[in-house]
């Protein structure tokens, strides 16, 4: 599992992904040639701070970007290719083989309609199932994701519902599609720790019955608890990439490093010393040249601030884009 | 600090710097408008009635419907029509803007009261209004003031009092409370120049509403007495002579619009400014 | 009573919200704090958790007097702020000032840096030399780590984290006793998040400014505070020293809150022992009866349907309000 996905169930495939935003200040590079694959019932963490691309690669594969965007690269779902795709077979994939789960679950239910309704809609408009066979289904949906009184739950309106169920729902309805991939943007983020421990054991399930799933977060203990493998943004750029053992044990970017160090935690008995990264987040719009973390770096030097470092494949299945690091890792 | 970038921003937008440029044309030419024109406003010229213009006799503008000089009551015109255009956007900045934060502010039951005030000012009927002030004050320009007065201010208080009450919901309002600001402190220092933006708008609106409302009491006899103009009379009495002699309503409403217009740039020139983050 | 040392002291502080129930409806209330007693030393740092609705924020405020509790008292260096003149109360807010959670919100658009932090200066201290201010102004900024050419820019030219130093430089400049940090941190990414709390740490220490640290981060508190206090549905559930809350938490509701929190280690993760939670958050409105959290708590029996429980002492200052807490198994570290 955590070496490089099986060739044979790859669902998802990105390649030299790139997501400009053409704005009146100049244009912004989002996304700067992201690549990865994701096998079935695999989940992959993208994780960084805001700004550093992370929701935009997801909102890139999904197609769902404002019209001043430009996507470039490729992107492969189950032998397709997503970038071009007319709105029409975009929009017939979404919501049955690729499904949305956001960060707030207001965004993705309709505030007018019960939960029957929302998701008998996708049943009936998809599938082309009659009324009895999608609320049946509707219910056993719900069943899947731990509703209590599923039957009581179909007639209330999302404002009845608190916030973790609401998220329940919204993955009911993502879920009710048998989607191949599962593309989730922050779906914890907005609950509380005892609701979100449970929303987190709900994907695991999903992933456990085949299901794909890229989590985006900037939440590292979210990603050790349910991705196999991570991809770490910073500006645009996938600085670290590989399985989330070797990521977390023996992080091999200065800024992965430096993301673990600072992170308080709760098992960590001497907890005292945490090591804040220096320095400001960077402004997409005035890049500095090189290596785009190398102002807040304490191993910058002179090729770190003139060549952007590649993203180059060491050893154990991880890659690494660092003028510093290794092939053994950790960092020289 | 704010004032000088302020201005600064102001100064290098072309379209606000025009909109100053022609209103500075426009007051210079109301306030020498007799120096300039060639003819008295009331001067009758029986052998040139709804003249077209004539530029070696004088009349830049031709004659009205009684042979009169248009040029020089275009003039004359103007300096009525700004003259209540300022007093109305004064009434309402004045008035409006503090009479709306404070009941914004405030809120609870002295909001419920100031706001019912406000309510029954807007349901009295205008004209019956404007006619009892005729009948105790008399028929004059300062009538006019009071009867626009009264009512302009309204529409800012109410502007002013919804955006105070969104402005209160911010933190930083509670932020300001909580490092021991007074009310009038936060009113004065933090919710009003946070109300700019609107204020402004709405100022550039009670200006044409109040240049058209003299219009329309002078087309009733009950504002600017003959032989006394103003933009809204040239214009009504252009009008009605559009098909024959069209320079009548041309030059009275080439004035009036070119003022909107040189308001309008102006107040988003002045919006902008104000607002640091552009 | 009120010991020496305490610089705040809250005894059995309540606050409730009216809500209208509508037409005909019974009036109502939202019971966002109950009977909720602390106090705060000198220089102490108290971190205050929970989840959304426990009430923390509310307590804040209450602490603050930005409102008006229904029940109980606060005393404020020996005296009580509530029986004094609202001139004097104001006053105080020189002494205790706060931090909020957005700190772009929290600042005026319109208003520059160097105006907004020099506030409580014109407020407090309105006699003071233009140049005096100034100095003062440039002084706090420095400390907090910007430049002193932050003076005349606005709100909107700085990052989150910037403004959040903004936000404790206005916050210092009165050389105030005591700090509320309302969710200080939590609208800020990992790596300045922690630059943040070591500031505010450093601060603490320095100048001895006691922190009433409030935040829903149980890592982040465990960072930062010499004693945590654990509120559900406006009730104290426990309080002890930093160390044996979370290294031997004994109430149900804090150990399944320090269970739920993901540990950034994949094999910790793996093998972890978890308390689930039954349910949902009940409603503020109708809180249960006995002790609030049975309704979801995995040991709950009959006594705590109906009894509310006390705040019982264990050694040490380490205060617990659970029936049960002698009988349930002990557990020495949540990891």
């Amino acid at each position: 599992m955590e070496a490089e996905p099986r060739q044979d169930r790859i669902v998802l495939n990105v390649s030299n992904l790139t997501t400009r935003f053409l704005t009146p200040r100049g244009t912004v590079t989002a996304v700067d040639g992201v690549s990865f694959s994701l096998a079935a019932g695999e989940t992959l963490g993208i994780v960084g701070e805001s700004g550093c691309g992370k929701s935009q690669t997801l909102f890139s594969i999904m197609g769902l970007l404002p019209s001043n965007a430009r996507v470039g690269g490729s992107i492969g779902f189950e032998g397709q290719e997503l970038i071009g795709l007319p709105p029409g077979e975009m929009n017939r994939l979404r919501g049955i083989r690729l499904a949305l789960v956001f960060q707030d679950p207001m965004t993705a239910l309709n505030p007018y309609l019960t939960v029957e309704r929302q998701l008998c809609e996708v049943l009936e408009y998809h599938k082309g199932l009659s009324r009895a066979d999608a609320r049946a289904e509707a219910l056993e949906a719900l069943r899947r994701v731990h509703m209590p009184e599923p039957e009581r739950q179909l007639r209330r309106y999302p404002h009845e519902l608190s916030g973790g169920m609401r998220q329940r729902v919204v993955i009911a309805m993502a879920m009710i599609g048998k989607p191949a991939l599962l593309l989730a943007d922050e779906p914890t983020t907005a609950l509380d720790v005892t609701i979100q421990a449970e929303i987190l054991d709900l994907l695991a399930e999903q992933s456990d019955s085949g299901t794909a799933i890229v989590l985006v977060t900037h939440d590292l203990g979210v990603v050790a608890r349910l991705c196999d493998r991570v991809a770490v943004m910073y500006a645009g750029r996938v600085v670290e990439q590989g399985p989330t053992r070797a990521v977390f044990h023996a992080p091999r970017h200065p800024y992965t490093q430096g993301l673990l160090a600072a992170l308080p935690r709760l098992d960590d008995l001497a907890s005292a010393g945490r090591k804040p990264i220096e320095g400001q987040p960077p402004d997409l719009l005035a890049l500095p040249p090189g290596c785009a973390f190398s102002p807040r770096c304490p191993l910058a030097d002179g090729p770190c601030r003139e060549m952007s470092p590649e993203l180059l494949s060491r050893d154990g299945g991880c890659a690494v884009a660092c003028h510093h690091a290794d092939g053994r890792g950790g960092v020289s | 600090m704010t004032a000088d970038s302020g201005w600064r921003r102001l100064l290098r937008n072309p379209m606000a710097m025009a909109g100053l440029t022609v209103l500075g044309l426009i007051l210079l030419l109301a306030l020498f408008g007799p120096f300039l024109a060639a003819h008295e406003i009331d001067e009758v010229f029986w052998d040139r009635i709804g003249a077209p213009p004539d530029f070696a006799a004088g009349f830049y503008f031709g004659t009205d419907a009684n042979g009169r000089d248009l040029f020089a009551r275009t003039l004359a015109g103007a300096r009525v029509s700004l003259l209540v255009g300022t007093a109305a956007s004064l009434i309402s900045l004045v008035i409006g803007v503090t009479y709306g934060a404070i009941a914004g502010y405030l809120g609870g039951r002295i909001d419920a009261v100031m706001m019912r005030i406000v309510d029954i000012l807007y349901s009295l009927p205008f004209v019956f209004f404007v006619i009892l002030l005729t009948v105790y004050v008399g028929r004059s320009l300062s009538t006019i003031f009071i009867t626009i007065g009264a009512v302009i201010w309204l529409d800012m208080a109410r502007i002013v009092r919804g955006q105070t009450l969104s402005l209160k919901q911010r933190e930083f309002i509670e932020a300001a409370r909580a490092f021991g600001a007074t009310d009038r402190r936060i009113i004065l220092r933090h919710i009003i120049p946070n109300l700019w933006g609107p204020v402004i708008i709405s100022m550039l609106l009670v200006i044409p509403d109040a240049i058209l409302t003299e219009s329309f009491l002078s087309f009733l006899g009950l504002g600017v007495q003959e032989p006394n103009t103003s933009w809204g009379v040239l214009i009504g009495d252009g009008a009605q002579n559009m098909m024959e002699t069209p320079w009548m309503l041309l030059f009275p409403g080439a004035f009036l619009a070119l003022t909107l217009l040189a308001f309008n740039f102006l107040g988003d020139g002045l919006r902008d400014a104000m607002d640091p983050k552009e | 009573m009120t010991t020496p040392d305490d610089l705040l002291r809250v005894e059995g502080l309540s606050v409730d919200f009216p809500v209208s129930g509508g037409l005909w409806g019974r009036k109502r209330a939202v019971h966002a704090v109950r009977d909720v007693s602390f106090t705060l030393s000198a220089g102490e740092t108290l971190g205050v958790v929970g989840e959304s609705g426990c009430g923390k924020s509310t307590l804040g405020r209450a602490v603050l007097n930005l409102i008006r509790p229904t029940a109980g008292r606060i005393w404020w260096n020996g005296s009580e702020p509530a029986a004094e003149s609202l001139e004097r109360q104001r006053l105080l807010r020189r002494e205790m000032t706060v931090i909020f959670q957005d700190p772009l919100a929290s600042l005026d658009p319109r208003m520059t840096i160097g105006a907004q932090v020099g506030e409580p200066l014109d407020i407090f201290e309105p006699a003071l030399p233009e140049d005096e201010k100034r100095r003062r102004v440039a002084a706090v900024l420095e400390r907090v780590g910007l430049s002193a050419d932050a003076v005349g820019r606005y709100p909107h030219q700085f990052s989150g984290g910037q403004c959040q130093r903004v936000g404790i430089a206005r916050a210092l400049i009165s050389n105030p006793r005591m700090i509320v940090c309302d969710e200080a941190v939590s609208a800020l990414d990992v790596s300045i998040q922690a630059q943040i709390v070591a500031l505010l740490g450093d601060l603490s220490r320095e100048m001895g400014v006691a922190l009433l640290f409030i935040s829903h981060n149980l890592a982040v508190v465990r960072q930062i505070s010499d004693r945590v206090m654990v509120l559900y549905l406006g009730k104290v559930m426990e309080i002890a020293g930093r160390d044996s809350l979370y290294g031997a938490p004994r109430h149900p509701y804090t150990r399944a809150l320090l269970s739920a929190v993901p540990v950034p280690d994949p094999d910790v993760e793996r093998n972890r022992r978890r308390f689930h939670l039954i349910g949902d958050l009940p409603s503020p409105l109708d809180p249960p009866k006995g002790c609030v959290f049975h309704t979801r708590c995995p040991h709950a029996v009959d006594r705590c349907r109906t009894e509310v429980p006390d705040l019982s002492g264990l050694e040490g200052r380490h205060h617990v309000a659970c029936h049960l807490w002698r009988e349930l198994e002990f557990s020495p570290s949540p990891a």
